[in-house]
C-alpha cells in the first residue's frame, strides 16, 4: 500500500503516517491489535447521516451492527520533530464503511450478527430518544459480551435531548467510545466524519472498494492443494464451474440492451443516425428503474405491514390497547 | 404525576415498587421516548442511600413490553457498571434481568433492591481504597455494624469527602408507639463526614456530625431537640456512639410518654369543652372542637407541640357560619400568646384555655363579621 502524502487541505498538525488495511475477521494477530490503542473512528459523513436517519425515523429504540475495518496507523520514523511523540509505536484507526439495524424489534443483535457473519463487524450503535449521552447497563453488558467474540469493539451512542419537544428542529446527539476488553471500561474515542472534498483529499488513497458484486474477470481456479481426492477436486470444480455461469448469466441480465457491438455505433459518424437508437437505450433503463423502484415499494410496503402487525401484537399482549 | 400515562404493564411493577419499597423510594421525572406513542415509558426513581439519594432512570421501551428495562446510573459512578457486570453471577441483577418476566409485578422491585445492595458495596470499595488513615481505622471497627453505609463524594471544585451513615439503637422505634401507623422502619441515623486530602495538618479536624431522623419520626419528636455530644481531639466513632445513643434512647423514651401526657390533657378538654369534633388518637397532636357563645358557633382547633407541656397548645378559631368570597371558612389568626404556666395541673390549663377562648369569642365574631362586610 502506499504511503498517503499530506495533502494542502490536511490538518497540518497530523503526523504523515502509513495505513495499512487489516481485515478483523482473518486475524493472524488478532490478540496483538486487541492490545493497540484505537487512535480515532472515522466515518464518511453520508454513513453518518444516513445512521442518524434510521434512528430519527425509528420510532423508538434502536440497535444494529457497524461493518468497516481496522487500520493500522504508524507514525513515520522520519517525523522527528513531532512535538509530542506517541508512546506506542502504533494504533488503529477504525474506519464505518456501513450498518444493519435490527428495525423495530430490538434486542436482536444476536441474530443480525449471526446473519452478517461473514461482514466485518467492527462494533454496534444504540440509538435510543431523551436519555442521556452515556452508556447504559444494557449497552455496557452488551458491548462486553460482544468483545468477548472476535472483534467488535466500537460503540457508537446516539441519543436525542432531554427536552426536545419534537419540534420542527431535531437535534442528535453522538458519541462514540472503544470498549477496552482488558481494562472492561469504555473510553471516548473521537469521531473524524470523512466528507468528498479537498480537505479530505488524502482519504481517498487509503480506500478500498468493499463490493458487494462478484469478483469479476472470473479466473478459474482449481480446488484447494489440500484436496487430494480427484473426484472431490472434479465435484467442487462443476460447482464452481456452475457458480461461474451463474454469475456470468446475472452480469449478462445486468447489461441487456447495451451490448458492447451497439454501444461502438455511439461514436464516430454514424452517431448522428443512431439517436432513435439512445433514446431505445435509454428508455429501456428507465424502464428497469421504473420496474425495481415498484418492486422495492412493494417490499417495503409488505415490510411496514408486518412491522405494523407485530407491534400491534406486542401491543396487545403489554394491555396497551 | 402522571401515573395514568404510563403503560399498565409498566405501571404494575412501578406502583408494586412504590408501595412495597423497605425504604421510600420516589419518582422524580416521566417521560416518554417513543416517537408515536405519548406513553410515558421512562423515568427517573430518587433511592435513598447514605442519607442522600441517588438518581437512576428507569429505561422502559413502550415497543417493546416484554423486555426488561434499562438502567443509566449517575455520572459520576462510571465505574459502577463494571462491578455490577463482575458480581456474583448467582445473586447478579444480570441474572434478574436476563430472565426477566414482564407479568411479575414485584421485579423492578427486586431488581433495584439487587442494583442498590451492590451499589452500597461498591461504594465501600470506594472509601476502602480512600489513603487516609483515620478512616480505614474508622472502617476497621465500624463496618461489623448492621445497617452502616458509606460513600466517598468528590467533586470538581469542592475536595473529598467520606460520608458515613451510622444508625442508631439497634430496638425498634415502631414498636414502641402504640397502634403505631408507619409503615416503614423509622431510623435515627448520625452522619459522620470526614474530609479527606488534607495531609500537611498535623491534627487532623473533627468530623462534621449530625443527627438524621426518618420523616415520620417528626410527628413524634425531632432531632435538632438532641444536642450532640462534643466530639474530643483523637476520638472515633466506637467511643463517640455509645454515650450518643444512650441520649437519643432516653429521648426517644421521653417522647414516647409525652404523648400520654398529650391524651391525658385531650381528655380533660372533653370536661369543659365536650366531646371533640376530631383527635389524633396516635400521636394525640391534634384536637377539634365544636363552641357555641349565643348564637355564634365556632370550631377550635387544637395543635399540641411535641415539647407539651413544656411549650403551649397553639389555637386556632374557625367560624362554622361565616365564609369568605372563595367559600373558605373565616379563620383566626394563629394563638400561641396566652396565659400558660408548664407547672399548673392539667385541669386547670383546661379550665383557663377555656376562659381565654370565651374572652376571645367576641374578638373572633368581629373578624367574622368585618369579613363579610368586605
Amino acid at each position: 500500500m502506499a504511503p498517503i502524502s499530506p495533502s494542502g487541505g490536511e490538518n497540518k498538525s497530523a503526523p504523515p503516517s502509513n495505513l495499512t488495511s487489516l481485515s478483523l475477521s482473518s486475524p493472524p494477530s488478532s490478540s496483538a491489535m486487541e492490545d493497540l490503542p484505537l487512535l480515532k473512528v472515522s466515518i464518511s459523513g453520508p454513513t453518518l447521516s444516513s445512521l442518524i436517519n434510521r434512528f430519527a425515523s425509528a420510532s423508538s429504540n434502536t440497535e444494529g451492527l457497524l461493518f468497516g475495518k481496522f487500520s493500522l496507523h504508524t507514525p513515520s520514523l522520519t517525523d522527528d520533530d513531532s512535538p509530542s511523540p506517541s508512546p506506542h509505536p502504533s494504533s488503529l484507526i477504525a474506519t464505518v464503511t456501513g450498518f444493519i439495524s435490527s428495525g423495530n424489534s430490538p434486542g436482536d443483535l444476536d441474530s443480525l450478527l449471526r446473519r452478517n457473519h461473514h461482514r466485518h463487524v467492527i462494533g454496534w450503535f444504540s440509538g435510543r430518544r431523551r436519555s442521556p449521552l452515556r452508556p447504559s447497563l444494557h449497552e455496557f453488558a452488551v458491548s462486553q459480551s460482544l468483545s468477548s467474540a472476535d472483534s467488535p469493539r466500537i460503540f457508537l451512542l446516539l441519543t436525542t435531548p432531554f427536552h426536545d419537544s419534537q419540534s420542527l428542529i431535531h437535534t442528535h446527539e453522538y458519541r462514540v467510545y472503544h470498549f477496552v476488553k482488558s481494562g472492561n471500561c469504555f473510553e471516548a474515542t473521537p469521531l473524524d466524519v470523512v466528507n468528498i472534498g479537498p480537505a479530505f483529499r488524502g482519504q481517498y488513497s487509503a480506500f478500498s472498494p468493499n463490493s458487494e458484486l462478484p469478483c469479476l474477470p472470473y479466473e478459474f481456479q482449481g480446488g484447494s492443494p489440500m484436496k487430494e481426492d480427484e473426484k472431490e477436486r472434479e465435484n467442487m470444480n462443476l460447482r464452481e464451474m456452475k457458480r461461474v455461469a451463474k454469475d456470468q448469466k446475472d452480469l449478462e441480465a445486468y447489461a441487456a440492451g447495451y451490448e458492447l457491438g451497439s454501444l461502438s455505433r455511439l461514436v464516430g459518424s454514424d452517431a448522428v443516425s443512431y439517436v432513435g437508437g439512445v433514446e431505445e437505450l435509454y428508455e429501456k433503463m428507465l424502464a428497469k428503474l421504473d420496474c425495481l423502484a415498484n418492486q422495492v415499494e412493494g417490499s417495503s410496503s409488505k415490510v411496514l405491514e408486518m412491522e405494523i402487525h407485530n407491534m400491534k401484537l406486542r401491543h396487545r399482549v403489554a394491555g396497551l390497547e | 404525576m402522571a401515573v395514568d400515562r404510563v403503560p399498565p404493564i409498566f405501571a404494575a411493577q412501578l406502583n408494586y415498587l412504590l408501595s412495597h419499597s423497605p425504604f421510600s423510594i420516589k419518582v422524580e421525572q416521566m417521560w416518554s421516548g417513543s416517537k408515536n406513542y405519548p406513553w410515558n415509558d421512562r423515568f427517573t426513581l430518587l433511592i435513598p442511600f447514605c442519607l442522600d439519594f441517588i438518581k437512576w432512570d428507569i429505561i422502559y421501551n413502550v415497543e417493546s413490553p416484554l423486555s426488561p428495562p434499562d438502567i443509566m446510573f449517575g455520572a459520576e459512578d462510571d465505574k459502577f457498571i463494571p462491578f455490577v457486570l463482575s458480581s456474583d453471577p448467582s445473586k447478579s441483577p444480570m441474572h434478574t434481568l436476563s430472565n426477566w418476566n414482564s407479568k411479575d409485578p414485584s421485579r423492578l422491585l427486586s431488581l433495584i433492591l439487587q442494583l442498590r445492595e451492590l451499589y452500597s458495596a461498591y461504594q465501600g470499595k470506594c472509601v476502602g481504597g480512600v489513603d487516609d488513615e483515620r478512616v480505614k481505622f474508622e472502617i476497621s471497627t465500624m463496618l461489623s455494624r448492621e445497617g452502616i453505609e458509606m460513600s466517598l463524594s468528590s467533586g470538581v471544585e469542592k475536595p473529598e469527602e467520606v460520608k458515613f451513615a451510622v444508625p442508631l439503637l439497634d430496638t425498634s422505634i415502631n414498636n414502641m408507639v402504640p397502634a403505631c401507623p408507619w409503615r416503614q422502619q423509622q431510623k435515627i441515623h448520625l452522619q459522620v463526614i470526614y474530609p479527606i486530602g488534607r495531609k500537611y495538618q498535623s491534627a487532623p479536624s473533627a468530623p462534621r456530625l449530625k443527627l438524621v431522623s426518618t420523616l415520620e419520626l417528626r410527628s413524634l419528636f425531632s432531632v435538632e431537640d438532641i444536642k450532640l455530644p462534643t466530639w474530643l481531639n483523637g476520638m472515633c466513632m466506637a467511643e463517640y456512639l455509645p454515650a450518643l445513643e444512650e441520649t437519643v434512647q432516653m429521648q426517644i423514651l421521653e417522647a414516647v410518654s409525652l404523648i400520654g401526657i398529650r391524651r391525658l390533657f385531650i381528655e380533660t378538654l372533653t370536661v369543659v369543652f365536650g366531646r371533640p369534633l376530631e383527635a389524633d388518637p396516635i400521636f394525640c397532636r391534634k384536637a377539634t372542637f365544636l363552641v357555641a357563645n349565643g348564637v355564634f358557633t365556632f370550631l377550635v382547633h387544637f395543635l399540641l407541640p411535641i415539647q407539651f407541656p413544656k411549650k403551649q397548645p397553639t389555637l386556632i378559631l374557625q367560624s362554622s357560619q361565616h365564609f369568605n368570597k372563595q367559600g373558605v371558612p373565616v379563620r383566626s389568626p394563629v394563638m400561641s400568646e396566652y396565659p400558660w404556666s408548664p407547672r399548673w395541673e392539667l385541669s386547670d390549663m383546661a379550665s383557663r384555655i377555656f376562659d381565654f377562648v370565651v374572652e376571645e369569642s367576641s374578638n373572633f365574631k368581629k373578624i367574622c363579621n368585618d369579613a363579610l362586610q368586605r
